[in-house]
């Protein structure tokens, strides 16, 4: 049970302007549960997909059973052991289980062999089903299954491919808690046959309760691994947050003014469930909290993206209903968007051309273009932001991330909006553009615009935050000043453990 | 490094008027008759007419969509109209198709808006249904006997060049005016460059939607005027070739299926090849039935080329 | 414990419904409806649209198209016509249109899959270039004269009592429905329509599937230009324009879904039934024939939103495991 069925060594990846792995090394036994810690952004998933054949790694070498083995596709990774159960379901939602445990792998029977043995096919996943102790019946297509009975659905697959090393990525993230348990119970059967798991969760109790190592990633890099029966909470965060705050973030600090935006009770759908905050002028209040704490999810209901099903939103003191964008732009809303590729910006067409289509109306309100005014204003945004381009006619797509992301600011700029909402403002670009957007964001409070920002990055958050609130599963955990705050504090409530 | 881009634009908008003179150039040579006058007045026609249907269908495509609906809603908008017309009054009658036209356009837009309809499915089924309207009413009979002011307008001749075709590129100017001088024209390439994205800048989708619909039955009932002008005769059955065609040529001038990009005098360049194609087919004595293959045929290398040509690119 | 779990799934299929609703309907309204002969008439009538719709049924599972259907069930009949003019056995002429067909397809495949256009354009472009070929073979003219061996197909009796063409499009339907259901082949082609990433990540080989699927339905498209030929004893190019549209519109009555991945020949069957027992029952009842194309597209409407409006969430499946366990004794 000591016998290592997988090893990493120093793996690096780098995607343009940003270095997500570097030189990280792990190693796997067979029949462990090693679970993978650390904060968004920290290359676990990076590390992950290097497994599993999404993408191949720039270094370091990859080793199954102590042979050196080249992972170059997912059905590579397959061939060779691995298997992986993403978030994003892998099946195929009209063909029944046992179609979709068999696919592309049906036995055949029949005279001429073409017809597929169907009862072989359900006979062999019932069986399957069954060593999992599974109740799920295999005739049933797979949309008619929960979505845990989906997850459990692929790691049967997995098995019937001779899974080797299967890997979970945030499986409990949607679950409740009685299906977590039926997925722990089969993680454990699983490991009583010898597979090795690694697990990647956010949450820290899963680390006790289903774990035997724990292997903790920080910025790209690795930091440790421990048996889990020899640490506890505040080590592992600890480790997962322990960096030098030696960045200097360039913010100046004053005397906020009234309360802009009030949310009170503010409901939507399951993701945001009570949401109380307030944002003054001229302050940059720091949104925090792990994935699918539902930050974006109340980000799209204050800007109207999906209308708020209870509580109310008040605007300058007076109660207002966002329910469409178009109202929430007119009462001067921005919503800079986590998706900046494919929400943010369009991409076919040129920089200029997306920097003033959102304040078009504004800028003519009779309708007429006047082609001069427009690479006057577009023209002073490239300046003010200095954005880098040959010409404002280039298409937007051909722009590195961090001047994009300038686009994108650029454009509600331009609406002459009155309050922000960043959703992961700086994700993705390099140090240098960073620091240029962290100096825009001070500039805009100075004016005394209010900035809500969405964003993983504790020191982001810790840096520029006049304020800090904490979200845990579609609520407000906790509130901190900035004087108070640290990255443990909010790790801690981004974790719902107050 | 600046220079690039504008390169590009110019480059391919060289490569196309080259590709047109070319295709003029070889006519010209190969061709006996072609540069005769009689023949460039129909040419200059024929190029104009086809430009018409196009301008309704690169609407709905450049959004993202698609109106197969154009021919029928032009037969029965025209049908209706031509009633009007044959009664003498013929003002009232130009409006009358242009608003049914209008108003079947905007049933489109708003079934396909509100009830999240795949524009191919709502405007295929306005195809029957606005066919059908057109050939009950009829009952199969044409409908003719209008009076010179209104035949002027097919049939005409304004400065020596055919009415339809100053028609149609004042269509042609307001298009482009609308399309590349307006916030409108801009919302709409906002659109279909990506609806996810527009409506994240608080741009009201399902208007807009509603507004290309409509104004591509508008563009239709107005078609259906010229042509039925130019006939001197309406009959319910017209039009039933115009989706394709319509589709043929703005997808040669560079219009895509995807959205969001074209430009509206790309469809001259749709207009003239297929123009020219049927023109010297029917000059050269071949028989008008090869004109169906070469335009399925240049429609797939046209799109085929446009496709390598945006994969290089990227 | 599986007796726990068979929970009834009650299948209510929306077109059979509608479908006989159509029938009661149009018995009330027309003594000549529900009688043998008008049963047979309605499937001789749908025949033809029925292996059209066939083809089409595979495009659209795919999550696709087919437009050039018409134009090249037109090719089919011409080449076969003027082939058999030409002096050729009818056999022959018959296969060897029919390989015309199958190459069409496959261009299609060909252009959709591994050129990557999308299959609106390419289909397109086939109908105008399978008129086109159509159009020349036959210089524009209808081709006739040519020996009666292929009218079997529409005329043919079998025991005194069964429509030829009721067996050839039963015997279709159960080839097309075999593959779909049973081989490894139809399950590839529903796991391509349903999540296509799954399907590659899987190993189907995603393209060449398509493409050949492209194939069949061009095959059909022949199978039903045969099929309209021996019923016109005729050939004219432009005859089989139109049927691009009624196989789509089949289609969809019959619940396929247009986003691929669900339905099948089976539903494509009804669907056939359906539209042409519309269009029958509405000749009977006496409706002006133009106004039955308004039905058409309103119905076509209608059946769509109901469609779309049927992908409610499914209940998920009860199972024990969820309950809780009690075999290990966990506490709830």
């Amino acid at each position: 049970m000591t016998e290592t069925i997988f090893r990493a060594e120093k793996i690096s990846k780098e995607f343009p302007g940003v270095k997500a792995l570097d030189e990280v090394s792990f190693e796997l036994k067979k029949g462990e549960v090693h679970v993978l810690l650390g904060e968004n952004g920290a290359g676990k998933s990076t590390f992950i997909k290097l497994l599993s054949g999404v993408f191949p790694k720039d270094d370091g070498r990859f080793e199954i059973d102590g042979e050196e083995v080249e992972i170059g596709s997912v059905h590579q990774a397959q061939k060779l052991g691995v298997t992986t159960i993403f978030q994003e379901m892998n099946l195929i939602p009209e063909l029944t289980v046992a179609e979709n445990i068999f696919l592309a792998r049906e036995p055949k029977k029949g005279k001429l062999g073409i017809k597929v043995d169907k009862e072989e096919i359900e006979k062999r996943s019932r069986e399957l089903l069954g060593s999992l102790e599974l109740d799920i019946p295999p005739g049933y297509p797979v949309n008619e299954l929960s979505v845990p009975q989906q997850q459990l659905v692929e790691v049967a697959k997995a098995l019937s491919l001779e899974a080797k090393i299967i890997i979970f990525d945030e499986p409990t993230a949607t679950l409740a808690e009685k299906e977590t348990k039926a997925l722990f119970r089969i993680i454990r059967l699983l490991k009583d046959r010898g597979l090795g798991i690694i697990y990647i969760s956010h949450r820290l109790e899963e680390v006790w309760e289903i774990g035997d190592r724990v292997t903790v990633l920080r910025d790209g890099g690795y930091v440790d691994t421990v048996a889990v029966k020899e640490t506890e909470i505040d080590e592992l965060i600890r480790m997962m947050v322990g960096r030098e705050l030696g960045e200097q973030f360039p913010r100046t600090y004053r005397e906020p003014g009234e309360v802009v935006l009030k949310l009170e009770g503010i409901g939507c759908g399951k993701k945001v469930r009570d949401v109380n905050l307030e944002l003054r002028a001229g302050e940059i209040v720091g949104l925090a909290g792990l994935v699918g704490s539902g930050r974006t999810e109340l980000a799209q209901t204050i800007f109207g993206v999906d209308k708020a099903d209870r509580g109310t939103i008040q605007l300058n003191g007076e109660e207002v209903e966002i329910g469409t964008t178009t109202k929430a732009t007119e009462l001067g809303l921005a919503f800079l968007t986590e998706d900046r590729k494919q929400l943010g910006l369009f991409q076919i067409l040129s920089v200029k051309e997306n920097i003033l289509h959102a304040a078009m109306k504004k800028l003519f309100p009779r309708g007429i273009i006047k082609s001069d005014v427009e690479k006057q204003v577009a023209g002073e945004y490239i300046e003010k932001l200095k954005i880098k381009t040959p010409t404002m006619k280039r298409l937007v797509k051909y722009l590195s991330g961090g001047n994009q992301q300038k686009v994108v600011l650029a454009k509600w700029l331009a609406t002459k909006a009155r309050i922000f909402i960043l959703d992961e403002p700086t994700r993705g670009i390099d140090v240098g553009a960073k620091k240029e957007i962290h100096r825009l964001m001070d500039d805009l409070v100075k004016e005394g615009y209010p900035i809500l920002m969405i964003s993983s990055e504790l020191p982001e958050i810790l840096g520029m935050s006049d304020r800090i609130y904490v979200m845990h599963e579609g609520t407000i955990q906790a509130e901190y000043g900035r004087e108070e705050a640290t990255q443990e504090k909010i790790l801690h409530s981004a974790m719902g453990r107050g | 490094m600046i220079k690039i881009e504008a390169m590009k634009e110019y480059k391919s908008g060289l490569y196309r008027i080259l590709f047109v003179a070319g295709v003029f150039a070889v006519a010209a040579i190969f061709v006996p008759r072609f540069i005769h006058p009689m023949n460039m007045i129909n040419l200059i026609r024929h190029i104009f007419l086809l430009c018409l249907l196009g301008y309704g269908m690169s609407l709905s495509m450049m959004i993202g969509g698609l109106d197969l609906s154009i021919g029928s809603v032009a037969a029965l908008s025209s049908v209706f109209a031509a009633t009007v017309i044959a009664t003498g009054n013929v003002f009232l009658g130009v409006l009358t198709g242009i608003a049914i036209g209008g108003v079947l356009g905007f049933l489109n837009g708003f079934m396909i808006s509100k009830f999240k309809l795949p524009d191919f499915i709502m405007t295929f089924s306005m195809m029957y249904i606005a066919r059908g309207l057109a050939l009950t009413y009829t009952q199969g009979q044409a409908i003719y006997n209008f009076p010179d002011s209104f035949t002027w307008l097919g049939k005409g001749f304004l400065w020596h060049i055919p009415v339809p075709a100053i028609l149609s590129l004042g269509v042609l100017a307001i298009m482009i005016f609308l399309l590349h001088k307006t916030v409108f024209g801009r919302g709409l390439y906002a659109v279909g460059a990506g609806k996810e994205a527009a409506r994240y800048t608080g741009i009201n989708v399902r208007k807009k939607i509603t507004q290309v619909y409509a104004l591509s039955g508008l563009l239709a009932g107005l078609a259906g005027l010229i042509f039925i002008s130019r006939l001197n005769s309406a009959s319910a059955e017209m039009g039933e070739n115009w989706p394709l065609e319509a589709i043929a040529v703005c997808v040669i001038g560079g219009v895509s299926f995807s959205g969001g990009e074209g430009k509206i005098v790309g469809l001259l360049l749709g207009g003239v090849v297929m123009a020219v194609i049927s023109n010297c087919i029917n000059l050269l004595g071949i028989p008008p039935r090869f004109q169906d293959f070469f335009t399925g045929f240049v429609i797939i290398v046209a799109v085929a080329v446009d496709h390598y040509t945006k994969r290089q690119e990227a | 414990m599986e007796m726990k779990n068979k929970i009834k799934r009650i299948r209510i299929s929306g077109p059979f419904m509608i479908f006989v609703a159509m029938v009661v309907l149009f018995s009330i309204l027309s003594r000549r409806f529900f009688t043998f002969s008008n049963a047979a008439n309605i499937i001789r009538q749908a025949s033809v649209l029925a292996l059209a719709a066939f083809g089409q049924t595979f495009a659209i599972l795919l999550a696709g198209i087919d437009l050039s259907i018409g134009a090249v069930m037109g090719l089919t009949s011409c080449t076969a016509a003027v082939l058999m003019v030409g002096g050729m056995s009818p056999m022959v002429a018959l296969v060897i249109a029919l390989l015309v067909a199958l190459v069409c397809g496959l261009i299609n495949g060909f252009v959709t899959n591994y050129i990557g256009l999308n299959p609106f354009v390419s289909t397109f472009g086939m109908w105008g270039m399978a008129l086109g070929v159509a159009l020349i073979i036959t210089e524009e003219r209808v081709i006739y004269g040519f020996p009666d061996t292929l009218r079997v197909f529409n005329d043919g009796v079998l025991f005194g009592v069964i429509p030829v063409p009721l067996i050839i499009v039963l015997l279709v339907w159960w080839v097309l429905h075999f593959f779909l259901k049973k081989t490894a082949g139809g399950i590839a082609t529903y796991a391509i329509g349903g999540n296509e990433e799954a399907a590659a990540l899987s190993g189907i080989s995603v393209k060449l599937q398509k493409m050949l699927l492209y194939g069949l339905s061009g095959l059909m498209a022949g199978f039903a230009g045969i099929m309209f030929l021996s019923r016109a004893n005729a050939a004219q190019a432009i005859d089989t324009i139109g049927y691009e549209f009624d196989s789509i519109c089949a289609v969809v009555l019959g619940g396929t879904s247009l986003a691929g991945g669900k339905g099948g020949v089976k539903q494509t069957l009804l669907g056939v039934v359906l539209f042409a027992t519309m269009r029958n029952g509405m000749n009977m009842i006496g409706i002006n024939m133009y106004l039955q194309l308004v039905f058409i597209g309103v119905i076509l409407i209608a059946a769509y939103i109901a469609e779309s409006r049927k992908k409610t969430k499914p209940v998920p499946v009860e199972t024990s495991e969820l309950e809780g366990d009690r075999k290990t004794g966990e506490a709830q």
